[in-house]
């Protein structure tokens, strides 16, 4: 089961906030954990991840270094800010709301059946 | 440099000369790429099967572009805008090249003892020669910019074209007026400023005649070029 496109876009700025709060990350670490997290199912096109890195960096939310990795390569690294940390919380609660929302209404339809 | 370094240059080029991406998105990009390159690769896809699957992974580029057009919407307009002053500035800057050749050029035969008609065939011969030569340069410019391994230079080149040709517009007009109308001018003989006129003129309309046959050939030139590179897009 693929998840729908119109879902992957909306859960993709709280995805994203939330995986920096684990610690820096750059791009293709960003999308490896994606798809770690939902097994494979959510497969972002791995170059749409980068405008919304950068929306996020323009908005104030998380803010980027360059770093060499172990090879040399130069990568960008983003980090959350405290902004992005207040905007996790509240995108958190209403990730949260939509979640008992729904569950209420399925399990109110599972007793009926 | 092998076949799929090669792709991959072509292929970054053309996300670094995008108008709403460049240099610091494309190296974030390509960084990108190479590390699926590498992963792909070890899991025992060739060289060119993992170059094929990383770039199809990252996305088409101008759905790319769309995405982060999205990111900065002015970015685009302003690219426009000051690609559109550039052109402008730069035909003033042919312009003034061209009245600055003429006059060189004429005073140049004129010092030299030439006198009508040899004056005004020197100074078309001139200022031919000069425009051939300009053109010649540039076209070599292109041509090793476009082999050139390093995209910092490539971009730095374009981002301050604007401030070249101002710059540039402003020094021809500088010595155009000081230089020749102020000193050079005034050593000439009255009876000998017809000479002057005509020879300048014919060597100016000699420019003008060529100017249609090089911008067609610029034109060919850039669209060869775009259609010997499809990786790029």
């Amino acid at each position: 089961m693929a998840i729908s496109k119109d879902l992957v876009a909306a859960s993709a700025t709280p995805m994203i906030l939330s995986i920096l709060a684990e610690g820096d990350s750059y791009g293709y670490a960003i999308i490896k954990r994606v798809r770690e997290l939902s097994g494979g199912k959510m497969d972002w096109t791995d170059g749409m991840l980068y405008p919304v890195l950068h929306r996020l960096q323009k908005q104030g939310f998380i803010t980027s270094y360059s770093a060499k990795s172990e090879t040399g390569r130069t990568r960008k690294y983003y980090r959350l800010k405290k902004s992005g940390t207040k905007a996790l919380a509240e995108r958190r609660n209403q990730w949260m709301l939509v979640h008992s929302a729904l569950q209420q209404l399925w399990e109110s339809r599972t007793c009926l059946t | 440099m092998s076949d799929i370094e090669e792709r991959i240059e072509r292929w970054r080029a053309g996300l670094a000369g995008s108008e709403v991406l460049g240099n610091s998105t494309a190296d974030e990009l390509e960084s990108h790429l190479m590390e699926e390159l590498e992963h792909l690769k070890a899991s025992g896809l060739s060289g060119e099967e993992a170059f094929l699957v990383a770039r199809r992974r990252l996305g088409d580029t101008s759905a790319l572009e769309e995405e982060f057009a999205k990111v900065d919407p002015h970015k685009r307009v302003a690219h426009r805008l000051y690609w559109m002053a550039t052109g402008v500035l730069g035909y003033f800057l042919i312009l003034h090249l061209s009245l600055w050749v003429t006059k060189a050029s004429t005073l140049l035969g004129y010092e030299a003892g030439l006198r009508n008609p040899y004056l005004t065939i020197f100074a078309c011969f001139l200022q031919v020669a000069a425009f051939a030569g300009i053109g010649a340069l540039v076209l070599r410019y292109y041509a090793s910019r476009s082999r050139s391994r390093t995209p910092s230079g490539r971009a730095s080149v374009s981002r301050h074209a604007g401030l070249f040709v101002a710059c540039g517009i402003v020094a021809l007009w500088w010595t155009e007026n000081l230089f020749f109308h102020g000193i050079l001018v005034r050593r000439m003989l009255v009876s000998d400023y017809s000479q002057f006129i005509q020879a300048s003129g014919w060597a100016s309309m000699s420019w003008g005649c060529l100017m249609p046959f090089l911008v067609a050939g610029l034109v060919a030139v850039l669209a060869l070029c775009k259609q010997r590179c499809p990786e790029t897009r």
